[in-house]
């Protein structure tokens, strides 16, 4: 560091050689979208006029980026009228939780970097808390389910990346009753949220929450099973209910509602017995 | 040392240990017309993207040899992949941010005194230097629990082949090397997607001695075999925009221990920086926009 402050006396500090495609970016920001390529440490503009995005950093109240790739601006999205009030809490790591941000355009930094559409695939994306990913049971144990992550988002992964799903995270209620057996199976598709980055080796999922939970399923027969309650799929060759009580637990598309076989509840609305919530009735087995 | 390290290697069939040489004749060689580089210039460098397919990202360095007299006008040919982000190991434990791992190697055939298939100490050290330079460039925050392994080999290091033997040994053309390495490093890290703070670029200066009469003089970027003595040298990585230095590397005496001089070899050496990292930002320009030609 030292000898870089020196050198700064010694020399005229030329301008930074990137610096002149500058210009065009801030005359591309009257735009609602603009793309030109940037380069990492390449200055985008200061921080008081833009709010960063993914591939980009902050360096002494400036923007740079941080990747190789093609620039984009995106105005905030304008509401029209009034701010409507809030009708639900949102979670924390949604990108328009923050209201500040939200009245300054984002600049980000995407890396579509190479020619070949094969190179693009191999970009790679980490989970993150509060994705929902795709996964696949890799093994069961009574304690946790370890599951390889596929896909997140829309993103397929290249990698492997390990995940858990402990036994306390498959259900919101009745977690005592939870059996991991009963629930997942090897090769099951599951749907789930990252809720933390994990110990060494697994990210941490849950799938307490209704939209969440296995979504593919397949009979110890071999035949896809489809859902017929909200926490049960059935095999519609052998006719099989399931050797377990609640195998599977099913996400809220399929939230019927069954006790002893039969519907309950009146013909349009009932109340879930795991979830307390009224639900459309919609019974099509 | 070398012949230590062919023998702990049982897997493979070694060639010959010790060196490789053109025949050397009795009349002295045609001496050879040096062309002068300009002051402030440093040799021509090559640099390509994505060469490798197989690799999250990679890039590929040559630098002219102004001065050749065998077929091959290149005097130190890099290639760098980069493998990555990608999982950890299950026995490594938790890491909030990336782990950086590089290797070093020099092709069996990269200099005159052949090199074992084992990584030697000269070629752990360079990989030590290049984990500092790059460390400093990286985000590293940016991906958890995920590791990137970079690998540079050096196809050809940067000796003269006609030299006789036992000529200028002293490593000095390592330190071109490591300069190298850093340069084609940064531009693989930026194929590959990874987050960095700027493009580091490497870069030499050394104090040398151009006939053995003639008094001491600063040169960018020296072609060892151009001069008769080198008496120190200085390889830095360095980010341009930022102003920062993330790695210096410095080597040699110094007459009468001088800090002016000292002073003026690494602000040489930034000057061979930002030379080097304008290689580089055209080179990751080009390779976003090929159709579009930048210069």
């Amino acid at each position: 560091m030292l000898f870089a402050s020196q050198s700064h006396i010694a020399f005229t500090p030329s301008p930074p050689p990137n610096a002149a495609p500058l210009q065009a970016i801030m005359a591309a920001a009257a735009m609602v979208q603009a793309q030109t390529v940037a380069i990492p440490g390449q200055l985008l503009g200061p921080s008081n006029k833009y709010s960063a995005g993914p591939g980009t950093h902050i360096h002494e109240s400036n923007l740079y980026s941080s990747l190789l790739g093609t620039i984009s601006i995106t105005q905030p999205e304008k509401t029209p009228g009034p701010a409507k009030r809030m009708h639900r809490i949102a979670a924390l790591n949604t990108p328009n939780a923050s209201s500040s941000s939200s009245t300054l355009p984002t600049i980000s930094v995407s890396p579509v970097n190479s020619s070949t559409a094969e190179q693009q695939d191999k970009r790679e994306v980490l989970p993150e808390v509060g994705n929902v990913v795709l996964c696949r049971v890799t093994r069961i144990t009574p304690r946790e389910a370890t599951v390889s992550i596929l896909t997140i988002g829309d993103a397929v992964l290249s990698a492997q990346w390990q995940g858990v799903v402990r036994v306390q995270d498959v259900r919101a209620t009745e977690k005592d009753r939870v059996k991991i057996y009963e629930s997942f199976r090897p090769g099951d598709i599951v749907r789930a949220q990252v809720i933390s980055l994990g110990d060494q080796a697994n990210y941490y999922l849950s799938t307490a929450n209704n939209e969440l939970g296995v979504i593919m399923a397949t009979s110890e027969a071999g035949n896809t099973m489809s859902p017929v309650s909200w926490k049960e799929y059935k095999d519609p060759e052998t006719g099989l209910p399931n050797l377990f009580e609640e195998r599977l637990k099913a996400p809220e598309i399929q939230h019927y509602l069954i006790y002893n076989d039969k519907p309950v509840g009146n013909e349009n609305m009932a109340s879930c017995r795991s979830c307390y919530k009224a639900h459309q009735w919609k019974y099509e087995a | 040392m070398e012949v230590r390290v062919a023998m702990a290697d049982r897997r493979r069939v070694n060639g010959p240990v010790g060196t490789t040489l053109p025949p050397i004749y009795d009349s002295p060689a045609p001496s050879r017309s040096r062309t002068e580089k300009p002051e402030n210039a440093i040799r021509k460098i090559f640099l390509k993207t994505g060469v490798t397919p197989s690799a999250s990202g990679s890039a590929y360095l040559e630098l002219e040899n102004p001065n050749a007299t065998g077929p091959s006008n290149t005097s130190l040919k890099l290639t760098c992949t980069v493998h990555g982000p990608r999982a950890l190991p299950r026995s490594a434990p938790f890491s909030p941010h990336i782990i950086l791992t590089t290797h070093v190697k020099y092709a069996p055939f990269a200099t005159k005194q052949r090199r074992g298939y084992l990584r030697d100490a000269s070629e752990r050290d360079l990989g030590v230097h290049l984990e500092t330079a790059l460390r400093g460039v990286i985000i590293a925050d940016r991906w958890p629990k995920s590791g990137v392994d970079i690998i540079v080999t050096i196809i050809e290091g940067d000796q003269d082949r006609n030299a006789p033997e036992n000529q200028h040994e002293e490593g000095w053309d390592t330190m071109n090397v490591l300069s190298g390495c850093i340069t084609v490093a940064s531009a693989a890290i930026a194929d590959a997607g990874i987050d960095c703070v700027d493009t580091v670029a490497g870069g030499v200066a050394a104090l040398v001695a151009k006939e053995a009469s003639s008094p001491p003089s600063v040169v960018l970027d020296p072609a060892v075999a151009d001069y008769y003595k080198i008496y120190a040298a200085c390889c830095i990585a360095y980010l341009p925009t930022r102003d920062e230095v993330t790695n210096i590397w410095f080597k040699g005496q110094l007459p009468g221990a001088n800090v002016t001089l000292y002073n003026n070899l690494v602000e040489r050496s930034l000057v061979a920086c930002r030379n080097a990292n304008r290689v580089i930002v055209t080179a990751l320009k080009q390779s976003i926009t090929p159709e579009q030609e930048v210069s």
